[in-house]
């Protein structure tokens, strides 16, 4: 039996349960929570979703018909997670998903946790500008370091349209970023 | 100094800009080069401990199961078996009333239809018509009495009255 599998299980027993979901925030709280604060950009905002999504998990393990891996899924809760975020924000603030990324971005440069340079705005400016679905594809595989599959099945996209979405991505930011 | 001496300037600026991956465990320092993010002193390990007291809450509480003494047990049985035993005897014996006095009067019903008429003319002046005469009879005889008794009341009322009132105009 695999690590994977054995921790599935122990998750699924009432009396290992506690301790293998400790384990399981050991491995993957912290890759988790960078997956969420590029799609929500402040910590405060993350950390509010990492907590969701973390207990998400916990009430959901048993239902985890293990289709996809572990990891897999968790991303997907944790993507789901921060689109009901950005979801309810653009309910509360009346206004649409590109006039959010605009306003995490002047929030991301005010905030006391971004401590960047002048490239570092500057690639953060542009990942703002892109598409919803290319800054999507990109984050997950530059930073999250996904497989198309994986992405894929996080997203539901099949994966030509995430490579052609990916492609067009780093091309705009390098151009962007050498020019 | 330019973006492109910048870039230059990363320690991993020997590579295109891009093809620089975080290799694992080194998630949060790949962010904060790339990106200039960063997170709280310890907040993983905060973050962590706040999960777990969440979890802690969702998990459900044991509820408490209350056991019988075996002596109370069998005596609370009974007297379940008992209370559904006489509900269960009073209905059917409410039933077999209803259904016997329904029964009754249908018969009664199918059989007044064969009585032949000169039973019924007997019938009525046997019984009937006797009985309504000694009825009458009786009462006729309860009033004269109810009347003759009042007369000897107002009689001896009257009697007083007048020995009083004679006593007192005499004195008075």
């Amino acid at each position: 039996m695999d690590s994977e599998s054995n921790l599935i299980q122990r998750l699924r027993s009432p009396k290992f349960k506690d301790a293998a979901f400790s384990e399981l925030l050991d491995l993957y709280q912290e890759r988790l929570y960078w997956h969420i604060r590029k799609l929500v950009s402040t910590h405060e905002n993350a950390d509010d979703v990492l907590q969701n999504t973390f207990v998400r998990v916990y009430r959901g393990i048993e239902n985890f018909k293990e289709k996809s891996s572990l990891h897999t899924w968790m991303f997907r809760i944790a993507y789901n997670e921060s689109m009901r975020f950005l979801e309810k924000e653009k309910k509360r603030l009346s206004t649409s998903l590109d006039d959010i990324s605009t306003r995490h971005f002047e929030q991301l440069k005010e905030s006391e946790y971004f401590d960047g340079d002048e490239l570092q705005l500057k690639l953060q400016e542009i990942i703002h500008q892109l598409t919803e679905k290319q800054r999507l594809v990109f984050q997950m595989k530059y930073f999250d370091d996904l497989s198309f599959r994986q992405i894929s099945e996080v997203l539901k996209v099949t994966e030509s349209t995430l490579k052609s979405s990916y492609y067009t991505a780093v091309k705009i930011i390098e151009e962007k970023i050498i020019a | 100094m330019s973006t492109k001496e910048n870039i230059n300037d990363k320690k991993y600026s020997k590579k295109p800009f891009l093809d620089v991956h975080y290799s694992e465990g080194n998630v949060t320092q790949h962010h904060k080069d790339v990106l200039g993010t960063d997170i709280p002193e310890g907040y993983f390990k905060s973050s962590k401990k706040k999960i777990l007291d969440l979890v802690k809450e969702e998990t459900p509480k044991k509820q408490k199961v209350y056991r019988l003494q075996p002596r109370f047990r069998y005596a609370i049985a009974a007297s379940v078996a008992v209370l559904l035993s006489v509900t269960i005897w009073l209905q059917v014996g409410d039933t077999i009333d209803a259904n016997e006095l329904h029964e009754l009067s249908d018969d009664t019903l199918i059989n007044s239809l064969f009585i032949e008429d000169t039973d019924l003319d007997t019938f009525t002046n046997d019984v009937l018509v006797s009985e309504v005469m000694v009825k009458a009879e009786l009462s006729e005889q309860n009033l004269e009495n109810t009347f003759i008794n009042s007369l000897f009341v107002e009689d001896s009322l009257l009697d007083d009255y007048m020995g009083k009132s004679l006593l007192e105009n005499m004195v008075l």
